[in-house]
C-alpha cells in the first residue's frame, strides 16, 4: 500500500515515515502543499495523510481541491487544531477522518487500517485467499495457522495482490505501488521479489497463487478467491466447532478441570464483592490482574472465545485504574458474572443471539435504501440506532442527533438488539462499547459477519480512550470511534461524513 | 520421529491441552511442570528436545526461566517456545532476539503441534 504523507515538519514526518515503513507502507513524502497537489495528482495513492498547516497551500485547501476534481482516494487529516469546529470543518471538506496532534502512533494505524478496508469495501481486517491469511494489523502472512516469514517488499506485493484480486499488475505498476518514489529499482528487481514471494507461497503449499499474465503482468489466481476472513474465524473455535478430523477431546480435559475454573473464578467474583469505588489495594489489583490474564489465556484456548474477550476488559480496567470509579466496579463485576455463566454452560456454542450465522435474515434492501438517500437533506433523514445500556446516555445522544432530522432508534436492552437490526434497518449504528451481558464489541464483530450488514456504518462513543480499546474497537470492523464526553458538532459531521461514504460505495 | 516437549506452565488447563494435542496430533511424548523450579528440574533429569514456557508464572517467570536453562550445560540448547498472551511488538522483538519462539494464547488445540514445527524446523 503507497500513501502519500504531506507535512512540512520534518521531524514528525521522519517519525512517522519510519513508523508506516516498519508495516509495510510505502511513503512518498511532500513538504509543502503545492507539492502535495502535484504528487496527488501524478501518482495513484491508497491513502493520504495531510497536515492542516502548511506552506505554500493549506491542507484543508488541497483536501478541498482534491475532492472537486474528483479523486476519492481517503484523505485522515493531522493537525494541531483540536477544536471541535475544526474537526467539523475538516471533515466538510472531504477528509474521512481527522486525527488532532498530538496523536498516538497505534491509534493512526488503527485509523488507517479501518479506513483502507472500508474504503476498498473489504469488511474484515484479515485478507484471505484460500488458507493463506494476511493480517495488516500484525503485518503477519499466516499459511494454515503457521507463520509464513516474508520481506517487508514481499508483504507490501502481497497485500496489493490480495486487495485487488482482479487486477493485472504490470511490473511498472507494482515499482509504482510496492517502491517509495525516490527508490527506483529496474523492472528485474521486481520480477526478483515475485520470485521469491512464490517460492516462499510453494514452499508453503500455496503454489501459482501469483500467476503470470504473458504480456501483461501479474495478478492473483482468479478463480479460487475467497471472501475476507471474519475476525471470529481467526479465533479459537468452540468445541461444536472443531474440526471432524481432530479427535482431541476438549469436553473430558475441560470436565477434568472445569471445577476448578469455576472455584477460581468464583474467588476473583468473591474478591470483587468486596470491592468498593476508590483506590484499589495494590496488592489485589495484581493478583485480580494476574488471575484475568490466565483465564483469559487457558479458558480461551478451550474454545471460550467470550471468556478471553471478557477478562482482557477486566485486565484493561485494571490495567488502567489504580482509583475505581462505581461504574468500574459495576463494569468488573457484571463481566466477571459473565464468564461465570458462559464457563456454566460448559463447552457449548454460543447464544444465538450474538451467532451471525443465525441472525435472521431478510431479502436485501440496500437498493431501495439507496434510491431514497441522493442529497445531503436524505442523508440527514437516515435512520440512526443507537445502542447504549445508559439511558441517560441515550436521551443525551439523540437529543444531539435529532434536531438535524435523523431518524433515531435507541436501545438500552442489546437482547433485543438483532430483531431491532431487521426491523428498523438503520443506515448506521452507533454503539456503545462497554455494555452488561453483551459488549458493543461482540455487536460490532456480529454485524460485520453477517453478509447483509458488510457495509452498515458502524461508530463507537466510549469514555474509554485507552489505545487497547481503541484497538479492540477497530480490530472488530467500527469505521469510527468517538470519545465520550460527545460534542454534537462532532457526532453530527462524523455521522454525515460515513452516511456519504456509504452511499458513495452503494 | 518421537520427540519429547516439555510443557512449564502454572495453568493446569494448558499442560492438559498440550500435553493432549501433541500426544494426540504429533505422538510425541509431553513432559510437563507447573513451576519453573520443577521445570529446571526435570529438563536437566530428562533433557527435552524443545521446551515450551509461560511468560507469566509466580515465583520465576518465563523469562528468568530461560536465562536459568542458557545457564545449565545440559539444557543451554534446547529450543524454548514462549506461550503468552497477546504482546507488544518491542515484547516480540525481545522474544525473538534471545532465540526463542511464540505461541499466543489463547492457540488452537490441534495446530499446536504445527506451529511448533514451524518454529523449529522440524520436517519430520
Amino acid at each position: 500500500m503507497k500513501f502519500l504523507l504531506v507535512e512540512d515538519d520534518q521531524t514528525l514526518a521522519g517519525a512517522i515515515k519510519q513508523l508506516l515503513t516498519q508495516h509495510h507502507y510505502v511513503i512518498d513524502l511532500a513538504t509543502d502543499g503545492l507539492q502535495g497537489k502535484e504528487m496527488a495528482e501524478a501518482f495513484a495513492y491508497d491513502l493520504i495523510l495531510l497536515d492542516w498547516t502548511l506552506p505554500k497551500l493549506d491542507g484543508m485547501q488541497l483536501c478541498k481541491y482534491l475532492r472537486s476534481e474528483g479523486n476519492h482516494t481517503p484523505i485522515i487529516l493531522l493537525t494541531t487544531r483540536n477544536h471541535s469546529t475544526d474537526k467539523v470543518a475538516g471533515l466538510d471538506a472531504g477528509a474521512d477522518d481527522y486525527l488532532a496532534k498530538p496523536f498516538g502512533f497505534e491509534e493512526l494505524l488503527a485509523r488507517i487500517r479501518a479506513l483502507l478496508r472500508r474504503s476498498e469495501g473489504i469488511v474484515s481486517p484479515v485478507l484471505q485467499w484460500g488458507d493463506l491469511c494476511l493480517d495488516p494489523s500484525s503485518s503477519q502472512v499466516i499459511c494454515r495457522d503457521l507463520p509464513i516469514a516474508v520481506t517487508p517488499k514481499e508483504y507490501a506485493l502481497l497485500e496489493l495482490f490480495l486487495r485487488n484480486p482482479n487486477r493485472i499488475f504490470s511490473l511498472d505498476s507494482l515499482l509504482d505501488k510496492v517502491w517509495p518514489f525516490e527508490e527506483s529499482p529496474s523492472v528485474g528487481s521486481v520480477r526478483t521479489h515475485i520470485k521469491g514471494l512464490r517460492q516462499k507461497l510453494k514452499k508453503a503449499d500455496l503454489p501459482d497463487i501469483i500467476t503470470t499474465v504473458y504480456g501483461l503482468g501479474y495478478r492473483l489466481k482468479a478463480e479460487e478467491v475467497s471472501q475476507p476472513k471474519s475476525i471470529s474465524d481467526s479465533e479459537p473455535k468452540s468445541i461444536s466447532e472443531s474440526k471432524p478430523e481432530s479427535n482431541l477431546d476438549l469436553s473430558s480435559l475441560w470436565q477434568g478441570v472445569s471445577k476448578s475454573y469455576h472455584q477460581r473464578v468464583a474467588n476473583v467474583a468473591a474478591a470483587l464483592r468486596e470491592l468498593k469505588p476508590g483506590l484499589i489495594d495494590e496488592a489485589i489489583r495484581q493478583q485480580l490482574l494476574i488471575e484475568a490474564h490466565s483465564l483469559a489465556g487457558s479458558l480461551g484456548s478451550f474454545g471460550f472465545k467470550s471468556v478471553t474477550v471478557q477478562c482482557r476488559e477486566v485486565e484493561s480496567i485494571l490495567d488502567n485504574h489504580t482509583d475505581l470509579s462505581a461504574q468500574h466496579v459495576q463494569q468488573l463485576k457484571a463481566l466477571v458474572a459473565q464468564v461465570q455463566q458462559t464457563i456454566a454452560q460448559g463447552l457449548l456454542p454460543r447464544s444465538p443471539a450474538i451467532t451471525p450465522e443465525l441472525a435472521p435474515s431478510k431479502p436485501k434492501t440496500a437498493d431501495t435504501i439507496s434510491t431514497t438517500i441522493s442529497s445531503k437533506d436524505a442523508i440527514a433523514a437516515a435512520k440512526l440506532l443507537i445502542v447504549d445500556d445508559d439511558l441517560a446516555m441515550l436521551t443525551v445522544v439523540q437529543s444531539l442527533l435529532q434536531p438535524w432530522g435523523f431518524q433515531v432508534k435507541l436501545l438500552s436492552d442489546v437482547h433485543s438488539f438483532w430483531q431491532v437490526l431487521e426491523e428498523f434497518v438503520p443506515d448506521l449504528v452507533l454503539l456503545d462499547v462497554k455494555m452488561p451481558e453483551i459488549s458493543g464489541l461482540e455487536l460490532c464483530q456480529g454485524i460485520r459477519n453477517a453478509p447483509r450488514w458488510h457495509n452498515l456504518p458502524i461508530v463507537f462513543m466510549s469514555g474509554y480512550s485507552d489505545i487497547d480499546t481503541i484497538q479492540q474497537v477497530f480490530s472488530v470492523g467500527a469505521d469510527d470511534y468517538i470519545r465520550k464526553p460527545i460534542m454534537a458538532p462532532e457526532l453530527v459531521a462524523r455521522v454525515l461524513s460515513w452516511l456519504k461514504r456509504a452511499r458513495i460505495r452503494r | 520421529m518421537t520427540r519429547r516437549i516439555l510443557v512449564i506452565d502454572d495453568e493446569e488447563a494448558i499442560r492438559l491441552i498440550i500435553k493432549a494435542s501433541l500426544e494426540l496430533t504429533a505422538g510425541w511424548t509431553v513432559l510437563s511442570a507447573a513451576s519453573g523450579a520443577e521445570g529446571l528440574s526435570i529438563a536437566q533429569a530428562r533433557p527435552p528436545d524443545a521446551i515450551l514456557l509461560d511468560m507469566m508464572m509466580p515465583e520465576m517467570d518465563g523469562i528468568a526461566l530461560f536465562h536459568r536453562l542458557q545457564a545449565q550445560p545440559l539444557t543451554q540448547d534446547i529450543p524454548a517456545i514462549f506461550l503468552t498472551a497477546q504482546v507488544m511488538a518491542t515484547e516480540r522483538q525481545k522474544l525473538e532476539k534471545l532465540g526463542a519462539g511464540i505461541i499466543l494464547k489463547p492457540f488452537e488445540p490441534i495446530a499446536i503441534a504445527r506451529q511448533i514445527k514451524t518454529l523449529l524446523n522440524w520436517h519430520d
